[in-house]
């Protein structure tokens, strides 16, 4: 049982949190409900807010000095998650870069390409998006099959990526091919010939299809790639050993989203937000809005063993599942308590309670990928049972 | 302004809990259990020794939080292994000047073990209070031999601290008998074949298990919270342990649902450790409250008082007039 870790720098994280919350208070529009809506201010309001974050040095809080960041741990990232989640993302695209993009170019890229890329990440003037699923390839990833054919000076690339948020509006695409003749086969490992490119988007034979979906605007796309030339000094890492480098991503993606942040927001938001009319609720949904509370908590406390093992240096991989699941499942739970009282009648009839019925609406919309976007509930499933069946202690400690 | 970030408890606590562990593995570990059915006067023949040589009845909780761990952490080691006496209920007695307490319902006050409280105060959530007189001459659960109605004297109001700390210390009790009952079940997967393969490699087991880790997982890091919430400030967190009394009880029916389902058959009879983690873990499932009336008293508890969070819910001021 892993009880005693290193604490939290309370105060350091709480000083951070009310500087976000005073940022996000002036800067944000109290309507903003994501970058997925469909509407070109939301984009605009999500570039501005990394604007200031980035001028104010929070945008990049977690990098390296070298690299114009603070070497924040993982307890104030954790706040910055925290607080970016729980008001609906307002780094919009930008999290990608900063959270994992920039890191790996750091990690794996050439100096040219750190020179090229970091700055202009840090500063957050540039969006990017993410090449990985392929209508074959989506838990399994190791199977996708774009291919990049080697030509003078670089590679030619022709296949099909989908599911890629933001494409219609990036810039740039981080995205994964296999060599031409190293599609998967007896005898062959399938991660073999897996190369990264850094691909600019309006290079010729690239196009972008949206897709029109349930979860909004800019969420969903096609990719397609004809002969899409790439010079060779935009493979990032070695040329047909990318696979290592997807590790990292998964790495740097390893708690994941603060889900639980947005659900405690806004289960604290309605219930301010209905008042005195609370007593007309009928007692079963309060019941379980007091339910969800409490799941939101346990989220949010998984989710702290696990950032306590990131600064003890020493992740369970369970415990990173487990919170995984947990908070994907309580973010469908919660949203689901949330639209129920948003249908209840008692929100105010004027434009707040507009605003608070459209807010959690989005949210529940959202939630509903949550068992599927980054790694389905079912693929996080597997992994925590084998790696709860292969430890010879069993149990939760 | 809002949350503090981590829980941190002192490491020597839970040693003590380990050191208690071991020595009820040694003494036998759910055999007692199974001892006790045989001739009940081991349980205080034998398993009170144990108790005795431990140090853990010398313990208040009321003297900080490495005692309170220590405790909670007790609790933990003697719900591993379903131990026959009221160790929580003992240790929760010093709050109200008892030789020990029982969390009940004015409606049906029922505890396991009635017959060893004699003396002992009862206590409703609420902080009602009454002398217990002895075990009622009702009928018994099926499930264990020792839970059964209470005979309590006449009701008086009270401080609900004593329910608030043995609430606290059967959650972590519960969690004892449930990582214990999950260990035995993913051992038991990878031991049993069927089909020619061990049944830990079919999938339908596999996230039954994932599914009740996550649970289990759950139900450790809301014991920690509300350990440390009550070594902060014991009145307020009444509802701390109420939303930990929740978690309990839901952990509780999935984990072991889980358990049974995987072991099949063999889980039920009284050979197998699983069964007796099941009888003696089951009345604190229905007293003072099950699952709902828990819940419902939540509930209430947040809509008095708000409820800590990234984004603290206030308390409802409408409340004190419905």
């Amino acid at each position: 049982m892993a009880l005693s870790t290193e604490s939290a720098p309370v105060a350091e994280t709480d000083e951070l949190r009310s500087r976000l919350r005073r940022l996000i208070e002036e800067r944000l529009p109290a309507d903003y409900v994501g970058s997925f809506t469909g509407e070109a201010s939301a984009v605009e309001t999500a570039e501005a807010f990394c604007r200031v974050l980035a001028a104010e040095q929070l945008l990049t809080l977690a990098w390296p000095e070298e690299y114009g960041g603070k070497a924040a741990g993982p307890w104030l990232q954790t706040v910055v998650r925290e607080e970016m989640w729980s008001h609906f993302e307002p780094r919009g695209a930008q999290y990608m870069g900063v959270n994992w993009i920039g890191p790996v170019i750091m990690r794996h890229g050439t100096e040219e390409q750190k020179a090229q890329h970091l700055p202009r990440i840090s500063a957050g003037d540039v969006l990017w998006c993410q090449g990985f699923s392929e209508p074959e390839a989506g838990s399994d990833l190791g199977s996708l099959r774009t291919t990049a054919t080697p030509v003078e000076g670089g590679f030619r690339i022709t296949g099909q990526k989908v599911w890629t948020s933001y494409a219609p509006i990036a810039e740039w695409c981080f995205l994964l091919a296999r060599l031409e003749g190293t599609a998967p086969g007896p005898g062959r490992d399938k991660r073999d010939g897996i190369t990264v490119f850094l691909l600019r988007t309006d290079t010729p034979g690239f196009e972008v299809r949206p897709l029109d979906t349930l979860v909004g605007a800019l969420h969903l796309n096609e990719m397609f790639f004809t002969d899409v030339f790439v010079p060779a000094e935009q493979v990032l890492g070695e040329v047909g050993n990318g696979w290592p480098i997807i590790m990292d991503v998964l790495a740097y993606e390893r708690v994941g989203i603060a889900r639980y942040a947005k659900c405690d927001r806004l289960l604290a938001e309605v219930r301010e937000h209905i008042g005195d009319r609370w007593a007309e609720v009928p007692a079963g949904l309060r019941d379980r809005w007091s339910r969800a509370l409490v799941r939101s908590r346990q989220a949010r406390l998984m989710a702290y063993r696990v950032v306590a093992s990131q600064d003890a240096g020493r992740v369970d991989p369970a415990d990173v599942s487990a919170y995984r699941i947990a908070v994907t499942v309580l973010d469908q739970e919660a949203s689901e308590v949330l639209m129920e009282l948003a249908g209840a009648g008692v929100l105010s009839p004027g434009a707040e309670g507009d605003r608070l019925a459209r807010t959690i609406e989005d949210h529940w919309r959202y939630a509903l990928a949550g068992t599927v976007s980054s790694g389905t509930i079912e693929m996080q499933r597997r992994s925590l049972a084998r790696a709860i069946i292969d430890s010879s202690a069993g149990g939760a400690r | 302004m809002t949350e503090g970030m981590r829980v941190e408890l002192p490491g020597e606590g839970i040693e003590f809990g380990r050191g208690l562990a071991a020595a009820l593995r040694k003494a036998g570990g759910v055999d007692l259990a199974r001892a006790a059915h045989r001739d009940p006067g081991s349980r205080e023949s034998v398993v009170l020794p144990i108790l005795e040589g431990s140090g853990v009845l010398e313990l208040d909780a009321r003297d900080g939080l490495d005692e309170l761990t220590a405790i909670a952490a007790a609790c933990r080691a003697a719900g591993s292994v379903a131990l026959p006496y009221p160790l929580a209920g003992r240790l929760a007695g010093a709050l109200a000047d008892a030789p020990g307490v029982a969390v009940v319902s004015a409606e049906a006050p029922a505890a396991d073990h009635a017959d060893l409280m004699t003396g002992w105060t009862a206590i409703t959530p609420e902080g009602s209070r009454a002398a217990i007189a002895g075990p009622a001459a009702t009928r018994s659960a099926v499930s264990s031999r020792f839970a059964g109605g209470l005979v309590v004297g006449p009701w008086s109001a009270g401080d609900p601290a004593p329910a608030v700390l043995l609430m606290l210390l059967q959650g972590w009790s519960v969690l004892g008998s449930l990582d214990h009952a999950l260990s035995l079940t993913i051992r038991h997967s990878r031991d049993r074949v069927q089909f020619g393969h061990p049944i830990s490699e079919y999938q339908g087991i596999q996230f039954q298990l994932a599914d009740a880790f996550v649970e289990l997982s759950a139900l450790e890091v809301t014991c920690e919270d509300a350990l440390s919430a009550y070594a902060a400030n014991a009145a307020s967190a009444v509802v701390d342990v109420l939303a930990l009394r929740v978690a309990t009880l839901e952990a509780a029916q999935k984990v072991l649902g889980v358990c049974h389902q995987v072991h099949g058959a063999i889980g039920f009879t009284d050979e197998h450790d699983l069964s007796w983690l099941t009888r003696y873990g089951h009345l604190v499932r229905r007293s003072p409250l099950g699952a709902s009336g828990t819940l419902a008293l939540l509930t209430a508890e947040i809509e008095r008082g708000g409820f800590r969070s990234l984004f603290p819910v206030p308390a409802y001021s409408g409340a004190a007039n419905g």
